[in-house]
């Protein structure tokens, strides 16, 4: 079928389930480190919880910051892997096949990280509850008006069905390790694979399903983060209330995932010996991706310069002079670079297979992409309507710590999945590949 | 023509796809129609010859998207019209953002009715395979489960030996 | 609106006398914790109002405190009173928190041989009081007992008298560290008597002040704050004038049409120069030949390029102010305050009494009578009796409420005079660097709960009542003084038990003199419920110049350098919110931010933008100030208030034994000046000092409330010349209804609304206190305001002239809008924020999950959220009105245009089956407001005062951020511009 493979049936199962192994002294190490971080970050929270709010530097005038900013970071880094896992799909684009297991795992992690945020955020988390579409509080229904309402909606959607996508992937290759193991694991993974046997009756109705989960999940993709984008856009704050957040948003979101799956892709594949199935080709065609990406960003940071000169609206033009020249502009300027600029060396073809190179450029997508949330949500309140009311945001230690926590969390949440699913869909790689025939052809 | 409960059967594993389709090909001539497939991945070849209906699943779908939408506007209207309270000078009935509500739960319910869809076609999850399940055939096998009448067992077995079956296994029982 | 006025105050006079007679029941001490006996008095959840005199400065406002449950919660103006007629300032506001304070004194106390305080019965310490005071007088040494109290008047005054004389002494101080010396002197150089005039603010249409900040602290600031503005208010086309003349730009001098910022110590050489070209021009009024030739004689010197080149201020402007000053049909000049109270103050005000007398304006808008305030003892006085402790000729000192130690210089020592007292008691509600140096500390009652009457002005009669239970183990000083002098004099002094007694017996003399028609009782009842009695007739003496008022006494302005020490001239000036250091221990005063400075929990030193870039200040920097007598350290605060060369520091911070809100907060600048008196004035050389200013390599936090100190042309403070305004010319044009997307909202019954006219509104934050002590709002301490998480639901916003090349700055009260589209209310996803059927943004507190959304969303930032658990220190607590929740942390809050009252109004109606009338529901902040600068009630009622000041002002009306179209219910009206030179 495809020449990327010189590979067969047998080998991949031997190969691909070599992740499974028994993990080493290092694996070991850095779980604990992670679990140390979650902690911390976890007693910061407490500690929040108990006093106040007022622990974080939060105020008045700015009543969200770094909470919120690694809220759309996570939902952001979510986006790749749908879009590889779902579009890619649709478009039969090949070198998907051995990528998106890892990409979906980014997905649901990334919302499983993000999605502590708005409860991390809130004065009185005890009374999350009534944000949820039911009726509480003496039959009284939340706010559908209210785009944070869109948001828990759009969030769960969006968990819920890349999750339904991650098992359905999952299911066949589960069946392999059921059939490729003994003792306890074979109970174990026998019922994770729900007696998945691989009839062609199954195979007919979950390719259907396959499908069609694919086709749900794509609009996801471009709406969530579009309305995730709408908590600022629907907003009247001068620098929020711009229509270009939507695909600006989007856009963000797929820079900051790819760099964020190409982070996690190369570590893997070196620790589990999968060059033959992650090879060159697959990075080379993520690192072109962030190029595109890098540019569509680029172009949505200038045409919301330009539309802020060009309205004449004074308090747009301010906020954006204030980005430039005001308190945070070192972020500013570092977002442009870290964003836009150094991307751009991916150009070369040396750079961008270059696996150090990849590594350094992705690392600083990253913290371009946080950054740039961080300016457009804290330089907006910092400086709106009231001169009067002016102030700036001070992170503190707690605030700090729990983003830093939630960064653990993610990779200690990826870390265990590595090392308990298989991280490159075997099934479809072998549908990749020439099936075994007497022939021989 | 679904085969009549406990009615007896013999599963050939092959190890390869050609050899498969071959089979595939003979059997029914031979008068043995309840045929099926196991597969380490879907090919379409198979697919192809076993002639099968296209999968309901895509109706689960559909019917979950609409009851979605309709969850939506129902939802939105409803609670705001069983408490209108006025917001920033807004209809009680503010159309757009609900719209926005009810391409969500649009999509939520989709997915959720086509995951259902299959579980219930797929007749998964199922606490264990069928008899005769081999471990080879996630991997690198494929068999063909084929039922017959109990008289034409034997010839069953031999037609499968002939056609390059590595092994056969046997249902419950006969 | 005067109409409604009146019915309001009927219905206020009403409750009083309904319940001021069983109210007398809960007079008597009985339990710190009201209802144990409950009292038919008090009936659950209904409001009880107690007139009553405010004692927080020598003005004798007159009050009324709102008791609920037994509790007084709120202190307003009382709006029968002549006085303050309703309004109240922010200290007077926070009288309260001095009854509820915790740190009182609250139960007698002595001081051991090892100089620690234990506390002692009140028999132990009445027995040690006399028995101490009976020894002195058996040593025949009673004349060398000294009393030293505050100012005091009317039945105190009397008391405090007869209790001295009981001892055998004459030595009575009524010290007030602000006791108007040059002032007074100056009244007996140019007029020959003695006394503080009266100021008709009310009745001048044209005002220029040399100094006095006549609408923060000066004399009575309430008062003439009212008068000012309801007279210079723009209606129907007229507009009064006012110019001041001053270095420093202090919240009363930006209110001016025109600031003329002189030199420091040349106030009256300005003066003398209008004076000259007003006879020059021939334009003086009701003034004899020969006095116009006498004075040209006394100005000759003083010609507009002479005075000129001493002021700093072009001659064409002194021309200007001096025309329009006389050719005004009542003008009044004013000058005090302590930027004029120097060793040239005499000849200042002297020169300004001129200007006054040559307009014709004594005995129109300057007059004279008997005031308490004459009566104050002068510094020098003071420092006599310093000198006469050093040399122990003083047996014993006996205090009541003074605190010489802290607010008089260093230099003076008064701390170590003390210690060659032998006894020394303080009769005092509070602890005091002054009171900490007594050997026995008998504590008294707060004015809240003290009987007594207040005559500061001659004939009108204030009368106090306690409001409630003492809130703690405390005497009324009245009730001490009359037994203690029962046992000290002949008890034939001292015929009356208490106090009550005794006032009671005052008033029946007065009714008596009043040939008392009706019968006392009633009479009594009625004062009571008035909060005292005002005759009509004063008597006013309408002197004319004196003989002995020749060119020497302008000797000191004739300019030879006189000033000591260094480089800057030194500014000092009362705090509005702390007055001479009183208010300190007032945690709302603390966090109450200076009109002008917008810092809180501190004192600062003001300093021009050049001589700070000379020196490489910035504001936060810490500077040391050295004059001869003390040098300290204190954060920089660069600001265009000060003319180059002068600094300036607020006074009334730097405690050290007044209690936990009011201790090592900011410095006592007073220290700074020269201890002597002045052979001028009599009294401290307020002004003249000069001093050395340098950087330190390190910076502090100087707490501000303020982001910005200009609008940055955002049209947030908008304003129109006046001349503009006369013009006829259809308002209409510029009104085309903006367009909206929405349907319009639907009010069924009321929508609440609101005007706030920037013209009249002086910055001088009362509102602000209101607010907090109407709506339980909690202070959050000096760090917290400086996180930017002050908890103000109204605030004061100042603004610098941008434009304006003089500095000017111009306040907007800024509070929630009420917007009818409200962009907080759409992005809430719990409803908390919410749309009422009366126009108001509700906010359900206990529905708020604390997104912040809204707040974020709000383009006038008046959002407010509770980043911790507010803390209320017992007692303080005591004072929180329990028709208002206390937030808890994790929710948003915000104006609620005072829910509460206009539910109390609405239910008042109903009750009496009437709608409810305009004027009669007033939110905390309009209530207070001196300068009437607010008024609030009903939208659609197109009769009603708010409707049709924004109909009638039709030129004057705009929406803060009107392009936003969130269409607030608040009105501004724009601040009006006139340029004079």
């Amino acid at each position: 079928m495809t020449e990327d493979y010189s590979l067969n049936y047998t080998d991949t199962d031997i190969d691909l389930m070599q992740s499974l192994k028994a993990p080493g002294k290092g694996y070991w190490f850095l779980l604990v480190f992670l679990l140390l971080l979650i902690a911390a970050g976890a007693a910061a929270w407490g500690v929040q919880i108990a006093e106040g709010i007022g622990v974080a530097g939060k105020n008045n005038p700015v009543g969200w910051a770094m909470y919120i900013t690694t809220f759309v970071f996570w939902v952001g880094i979510a986006h790749s892997g749908t879009l590889i896992s779902a579009i890619l799909f649709l478009f039969r684009v090949k070198w998907r096949a051995a990528v998106y297991r890892s990409a979906e795992a980014v997905t649901i992690f990334g919302l499983a990280t993000a999605g502590l945020f708005p409860f991390i955020h809130l004065g009185r988390v005890w009374v999350a509850h009534w944000i949820l579409p039911v009726p509480n509080f003496g039959g009284l229904w939340p706010n559908f008006r209210s785009p944070l309402a869109w948001d828990v909606l759009a969030i769960t959607t969006y968990l819920t069905a890349s999750t339904l996508f991650f098992t359905l992937g999952m299911m066949p290759d589960v069946a392999i390790v059921r059939d490729k193991t003994r003792g306890w694991r074979k109970k174990v993974y026998g019922l994770l694979a729900m007696g998945w046997q691989g009839s062609d009756n199954q195979w007919r109705h979950y390719t259907a399903a396959y499908v069609f989960l694919a086709a749900l999940s794509t609009p996801l993709v471009i709406s969530v983060h579009s309305i995730v984008s709408w908590d600022f856009a629907m907003s009247i704050v001068p620098g929020w209330h711009s229509t270009i957040f939507a695909p600006y948003f989007v856009a963000g979101a797929i820079h900051s995932g790819l760099a964020m799956v190409v982070l996690l892709l190369i570590p893997m594949r070196k620790a589990f010996k999968l060059e033959k199935y992650i090879t060159g080709h697959h990075l080379e065609s993520l690192a072109k991706f962030i190029i595109f990406t890098a540019l569509v960003v680029g172009f949505a940071y200038s045409i919301e310069l330009f539309v802020s000169w060009y309205s004449g609206n004074p308090f747009e033009r301010a906020i954006f002079i204030y980005r430039m020249t005001g308190d945070y502009a070192w972020a500013f300027w570092l977002l442009i670079t870290t964003n836009v600029l150094v991307p751009m060396l991916l150009w070369s073809r040396k750079i961008r297979t270059s696996i150090p190179w990849l590594v350094g450029i992705c690392i600083s997508v990253e913290i371009g992409m946080w950054l740039e949330r961080f300016v457009i949500i804290v330089t907006s309140l910092a400086h709106d309507y009231l001169p009067y009311a002016w102030g700036i945001y001070k992170p503190t230690l707690v605030d700090s710590l729990i983003v830093i926590g939630s960064f653990a969390w993610f990779f200690f949440l990826f870390m265990v999945f590595s090392k308990t699913l298989p991280v490159v869909s075997m099934w479809e790689v072998k549908e990749q590949i020439n099936p075994p025939t007497k022939s021989g052809r | 023509m679904m085969p009549t409960p406990g009615q007896p059967y013999r599963m050939g594993i092959f190890a390869h796809l050609d050899t498969l389709l071959a089979a595939l090909r003979r059997l029914p001539a031979d008068g043995f129609r309840e045929i099926e497939v196991y597969s380490p991945t879907p090919h379409h070849e198979i697919a192809h010859l076993l002639e099968r209906k296209p999968s309901p699943v895509r109706v689960f779908t559909l019917v979950g998207g609409l009851t979605g939408l309709a969850t939506g506007w129902v939802m939105t209207i409803g609670s705001t019209l069983l408490f209108p309270i006025v917001v920033g000078g807004k209809p009680i009935v503010s159309i757009p953002p609900f719209g926005v509500v009810a391409y969500i739960t649009t999509i939520l319910f989709g997915t959720i009715a086509t995951f259902i869809g299959f579980l219930v076609n797929a007749r998964v999850p199922q606490i264990k395979v069928v008899d005769g399940y081999d471990e080879r055939l996630s991997s690198d096998h494929f068999g063909v489960l084929v039922y017959s009448a109990p008289e034409r067992i034997i010839e069953l077995e031999r037609l499968l030996t002939t056609l390059g079956a590595v092994t056969i296994t046997k249902s419950q029982g006969l | 609106m005067e109409l409604q006025r009146r019915d309001f105050l009927k219905i206020i006079g009403a409750t009083t006398v309904a319940t001021t007679l069983p109210g007398c029941g809960i007079k008597q001490p009985k339990s710190l914790i009201p209802y144990v006996i409950p009292e038919e008095s008090i009936t659950p959840g209904k409001s009880v109002w107690y007139a009553s005199v405010c004692q927080e400065c020598p003005a004798g406002c007159g009050i009324s405190v709102r008791v609920r449950e037994g509790r007084a919660v709120k202190v307003e103006g009382n709006p029968l009173h002549p006085t303050n007629d309703g309004a109240l300032c922010a200290r007077g506001q926070a009288a309260l928190q001095g009854l509820y304070n915790p740190d009182r004194v609250q139960h007698p106390m002595r001081k051991g041989e090892d100089g620690k305080w234990r506390a002692i019965s009140w028999d132990e310490a009445l027995k040690t009081f006399v028995d101490e005071l009976q020894k002195i007088q058996k040593a025949g040494k009673g004349g060398d007992v000294v009393l030293l109290s505050g100012h005091v008047s009317g039945a105190l005054e009397e008391l405090l008298g007869t209790w001295i004389a009981a001892v055998g002494s004459k030595n009575h101080l009524r010290y007030e560290p602000f006791a108007h010396e040059s002032l007074r002197k100056a009244q007996s150089v140019t007029f020959g008597v003695d006394a503080v005039p009266f100021y008709d603010f009310a009745a001048a249409d044209t005002v220029i002040a040399f100094d006095a900040d006549f609408l923060e602290t000066w004399i009575s600031p309430v008062e003439y704050a009212k008068g000012f503005t309801r007279h210079r208010g723009y209606t129907n086309g007229k507009r009064g004038t006012y110019l001041f003349v001053g270095p420093r730009l202090s919240m009363t001098a930006s209110n001016a049409d025109s600031w003329f910022s002189v030199n420091p110590g040349t106030e009256g050489v300005f003066a003398l120069g209008m004076v000259r070209v007003i006879l020059e021009e021939k334009k003086e009024k009701g003034v004899s030949a020969a006095d116009a030739l006498r004075i040209s004689s006394m100005v000759s010197s003083f010609s507009p390029d002479a005075v000129s080149k001493r002021t700093g201020v072009p001659a064409e402007a002194i021309r200007q102010a001096a025309l329009i000053f006389a050719s005004s049909s009542s003008g009044l000049a004013v000058a005090g305050g302590t930027m004029v109270e120097g060793d040239s103050g005499v000849a200042t005000i002297a020169a300004v009494n001129l200007l006054n007398y040559i307009c014709g304006n004594i005995g129109k808008t300057v007059t004279f009578g008997p005031s308490s305030l004459s009566r104050l003892a002068s510094y020098d006085e003071l420092a006599l009796l310093a000198d006469q402790m050093n040399g122990e000729k003083v047996a014993a000192l006996v205090m009541t409420d003074v605190n010489p130690v802290f607010d008089t210089p260093d230099g003076l020592d008064f701390a170590r005079a003390m210690q060659r007292v032998p006894f020394i008691v303080s009769l005092s509600s509070f602890m005091s660097e002054t009171s900490e140096l007594a050997n026995l500390i008998l504590p008294t009652h707060t004015p809240l709960e003290s009987w007594g009457d207040v005559e500061v002005r001659e004939g009108v009669h204030g009368l106090m009542q306690p409001a409630m239970q003492p809130v703690f183990d405390t005497r009324m000083l009245g009730d001490l003084l009359l037994e203690s002098g029962q046992k000290l004099g002949r008890t034939g002094n001292f015929p009356h038990r208490t106090m009550y007694d005794f006032v009671r017996a005052r008033w029946m003399d007065l009714h008596k003199r009043l040939g008392g028609k009706s019968d006392f009782e009633s009479f009594w009842v009625e004062c009571l419920a008035r909060g005292g009695y005002w005759e009509k007739s004063r008597s006013e003496s309408h002197p004319s110049l004196s003989q002995n008022l020749n060119s020497a006494t302008f000797e000191p302005l004739a300019g030879k350098e006189t000033a000591k020490g260094g480089t800057f001239d030194l500014i000092l000036y009362p705090s509005i919110a702390h007055y001479d250091g009183r208010g300190a221990n007032r945690p709302w005063l603390q966090e109450l931010p200076d009109p002008m400075a917008m810092n809180v929990w501190d004192s600062w030193l003001e300093i021009h933008p050049q001589d700070a870039a000379a020196a490489g200040i910035n504001t936060g920097d810490v500077v040391q100030i050295s004059s001869p007598y003390a040098r300290f350290e204190i954060a920089a605060h660069v600001s265009t208030t000060v003319k180059p060369g002068a600094v300036a520091i607020p006074i009334g911070q730097g405690h050290t034994a007044y209690g936990r809100y009011a201790n090592n907060v900011g410095r006592n600048p007073i220290d700074l000046l020269d201890p002597k008196p002045s052979e001028r004035t009599g009294g401290l050389e307020w002004a003249g000092m000069k001093v050395e200013v340098v950087k330190r390599p390190y910076q502090t936090i100087l707490a501000t409330v303020s982001g910005s100190d200009v609008q940055h042309n955002r049209g947030i403070i908008q304003s129109v010349p006046l001349d503009e305004l006369s013009k006829p010319g259809n308002s209409e044009a510029d009104k085309e209804q903006a367009l909206s997307m929405y349907p319009e909202q639907e009010y069924p019954h009321h929508r609440w609304g609101m005007t706030i006219d920037i013209d009249k509104c002086t910055g001088c934050s009362a509102c602000v206190t209101a607010c907090y002590a109407e709506n339980n709002i909690p202070i959050v301490g000096k760090e917290e305001v400086n996180n930017g998480r002050e908890m103000a639901w109204i605030r004061i916003e100042r603004y610098f002239d941008e434009q304006s090349p003089v500095p000017r700055a111009d306040f907007a009260p800024m509070l929630c809008q009420q917007c009818d589209d409200a962009p907080c209310e759409t992005v809430c996803p719990v409803y908390a924020a919410y749309h009422t059927e009366e126009g108001l943004n509700g906010q359900v507190y206990n529905r708020c999950i604390g997104t912040r959304y809204c707040a974020n969303n709000c383009p006038y930032k008046v959002r407010r959220f509770n980043w911790y658990e507010a803390e209320w220190v017992e007692p303080l607590n005591w004072q929180l009105n329990p028709d208002v929740t206390v937030r808890t942390k994790g929710v948003m809050e915000k104006c609620t245009f005072c829910v509460q009252r206009i539910v109390e109004g609405k239910n008042t109606a109903r009750n009496e089956q009437r709608p409810v009338r305009d004027g009669e529901i007033v939110p905390a902040c309009a209530q207070t407001c001196p300068a009437e600068a607010i008024t609030f009630g009903d939208l659609k009622d197109r009769k009603s005062r708010v409707s049709e000041l924004i109909a009638e002002e039709g030129k004057r009306d705009y929406r803060i951020l009107e392009e936003l179209n969130t269409r607030p219910a608040v009105t501004y009206l724009k601040a009006i511009k006139r340029e004079i030179a």
